[in-house]
C-alpha cells in the first residue's frame, strides 16, 4: 500500500471514529480544508476519506452541497435496536433448528477470522465479519422472505457499528459472543441462543447510546 | 406511493377516492409526476387491486399502449416491481403477479405477527397531534375494500410508528400479502371479520392505549393468518430440517439458502 493511500485510510478511520463517537457533532458541516488542518495532512487524502464516509452513509450532501454529518438520534438508535432484537432473536430461534452443517462450518471460519481481526485490532474487518455472521444467521432461519427484506434494516444501521465505538474489551466480548452463539446453534439450543443474542444486541445498543449522550 | 396519492389519469385503472380537501381558497399545486413514477404507481395499483390491466400477463407493449406512454418508463417500472417482489418474470415473456406459495404466506404471517404489534404500540404512543392525521388515514382505509384497505391500514400504522426500520420491513410485507389476496376469491364473511379487527386496532390507537393496540393488532393478524392460508402442521415447501435429514445428499439440498436481497 502506498504512503498516500495509507494516509487516506488513517484519515478515514479517524474521521469515522469522530463521527460515530459524536466528537464531531451530528448535523455539522465538514469542510475539507479545516479537516486537513486538524488532521495535519494535505487535502487530497481528506477528500478521499470524506468520499468514503459519504458512500457509507455517514455524510449527506445538504441543499447547498455541503457534506453534513448524518447520524441517527439516540431515539432512532433505541428504536432500531428494538426491531433488531425482535428480528434477530426470531431468526436465531429458527436457525437453531434449521441450520445446515455447511452453514455451521462457514460460521466456524468467520469466527476464526473474527479472532484474527481482533488480534490485529482491525475494526473495519471486525465490522465486516460481524455483518457476514449476522447474515448467515438470517439465511439459516430459512425464512426466505426475511432474507429478501432484511436489507431495509441494514441500510440505516450502517452508521451504527458498535465496533467503531467500543474499546478492546467490548470487541473481545462481541467476538466471544459470536463464538458461543455458534456452539449453541451446533447444540440446537434455541433458548440459550436467543438469550445470548438478546444480551449481545443490548450490549451494542448500550454502547452506542452511552456514547451518544 | 400512497394509494390515494397518484395521478388521476389512466381510465383503465380503478380510482381510489382522494380524501376530501379542506375548504382552502387555493388548491395545492402539484408537481408534474415523472413518467416512470406514473407507470410504477399505475401498474403497482393494478397488481394490488386485481384490476384488468394486471389480470393476465404484464408486457411492455400492452402497458405502454394502455398507459399512453413509451416503453422505457414501463420497463423501468416493471423492473422495480419485480425487485420489490410484487411481480415475477412469466415463462411466456413479460411478467405476471408473483405467485405466492403456502410457504411465502406462512413466512409473511410470522413476520407480520412479529413486527406489527410493536408498530401498533408505538403508533398509539405517539403524541396526540400526530395521532390525528393517522386517525383520519385509518378511517379512510377502513372505508376501502379488500386487499387495498388492508394494505393502506397497515402501512399507515407502520409509518406512524416513527421507526424507519420497522416501516421498511412492514410495508413490503404488506404489499406482498396484498398481491396474494388480490388473487384470492372474495369472501364477504372473512372481509367482515378483518374489518372488525381493523376497527379494534384503530380504536385502541385513537385512545392512545399502547398495550391494547398491540394486543388488538396481534388478534387481527391471527385472523389474517386464518383467512389467507390454512395453518397446516407441515406446510408444502417446508425445507428439510437438519434433524430429519442429515445425509450428504440432503445437506447439499439445504445448503442453498436464499441470499439476502435476491429477488426471484
Amino acid at each position: 500500500m502506498s504512503q498516500h493511500s495509507s494516509l487516506a485510510d488513517r484519515a478515514y478511520a479517524e474521521l469515522r471514529s469522530a463521527i460515530v463517537s459524536r466528537r464531531l457533532a451530528p448535523g455539522s458541516a465538514l469542510v475539507e480544508a479545516e479537516l486537513a488542518a486538524m488532521l495535519g495532512i494535505s487535502r487530497t487524502p481528506v477528500r478521499e476519506a470524506l468520499r468514503r464516509c459519504e458512500l457509507e452513509g455517514y455524510l449527506q450532501r445538504d441543499a447547498n452541497g455541503r457534506l453534513v454529518i448524518d447520524l441517527p438520534t439516540p431515539a432512532e438508535v433505541a428504536r432500531l435496536f428494538e426491531v433488531r432484537e425482535l428480528v434477530e432473536c426470531y431468526a436465531v430461534r429458527l436457525a437453531a433448528e434449521r441450520i445446515s452443517d455447511a452453514e455451521l462450518e462457514q460460521l466456524d471460519r468467520l469466527v476464526a477470522e473474527d479472532l484474527d481481526a481482533l488480534r490485529a485490532r482491525d475494526a473495519d474487518r471486525l465490522a465486516e465479519l460481524n455483518g457476514a455472521i449476522h447474515n448467515t444467521l438470517f439465511e439459516a432461519s430459512r425464512n426466505r422472505t426475511l432474507c429478501e427484506l432484511i436489507g431495509a434494516l441494514q441500510g440505516r444501521a450502517h452508521g451504527l457499528e458498535a465496533f467503531a465505538v467500543g474499546d478492546s474489551a467490548d470487541r473481545e466480548r462481541f467476538v466471544a459472543d459470536h463464538r458461543r452463539l455458534v456452539e449453541l446453534l451446533r447444540a440446537s439450543d434455541g433458548d440459550a441462543a436467543v438469550t445470548l443474542m438478546r444480551s449481545h444486541l443490548r450490549h451494542a445498543r448500550e454502547l452506542l447510546l452511552t456514547d451518544s449522550s | 406511493m400512497d394509494l390515494h396519492d397518484r395521478p388521476t389519469d389512466g381510465d383503465a385503472l380503478p380510482r381510489v377516492p382522494r380524501p376530501p380537501d379542506d375548504d382552502a381558497p387555493l388548491r395545492r399545486v402539484t408537481r408534474p409526476v415523472p413518467l416512470a413514477k406514473r407507470a410504477y404507481d399505475a401498474i403497482r395499483e393494478a397488481v394490488l387491486t386485481g384490476a384488468d390491466l394486471a389480470a393476465d400477463r404484464l408486457t411492455e407493449d400492452d402497458l405502454a399502449r394502455s398507459l399512453s406512454m413509451s416503453r422505457t418508463p414501463v420497463r423501468e417500472a416493471l423492473q422495480r416491481l419485480a425487485l420489490a417482489g410484487l411481480i415475477e418474470p412469466s415463462p411466456g415473456g413479460g411478467y405476471a403477479r408473483r405467485r405466492t406459495t403456502p410457504r411465502d404466506v406462512r413466512e409473511q404471517c410470522e413476520l407480520r405477527l412479529l413486527l406489527e404489534p410493536l408498530a401498533a404500540r408505538l403508533a398509539a404512543a405517539a403524541p396526540p397531534e400526530s395521532r390525528e392525521p393517522l386517525a383520519a388515514e385509518l378511517a379512510g382505509a377502513l372505508e376501502a375494500d379488500g386487499a387495498v384497505g388492508e394494505l393502506r391500514f397497515h402501512v399507515a400504522i407502520a409509518d406512524a410508528s416513527g421507526s424507519g426500520a420497522l416501516a421498511g420491513l412492514i410495508r413490503p410485507l404488506n404489499e406482498r400479502a396484498a398481491v396474494h389476496r388480490a388473487q384470492q376469491p372474495g369472501d364477504a364473511q372473512a372481509e367482515r371479520r378483518l374489518r372488525a379487527g381493523r376497527k379494534a386496532v384503530a380504536a385502541a390507537i385513537e385512545r392512545g392505549d399502547g398495550a391494547a393496540a398491540e394486543q388488538a393488532m396481534r388478534e387481527h393478524l391471527e385472523v389474517v393468518r386464518a383467512v389467507v392460508g390454512p395453518a397446516s402442521a407441515r406446510p408444502a415447501g417446508e425445507p428439510p430440517s437438519r434433524r430429519t435429514a442429515a445425509g450428504p445428499a440432503s445437506r447439499r439440498a439445504v445448503s442453498n439458502p436464499a441470499s439476502p436481497g435476491a429477488s426471484r
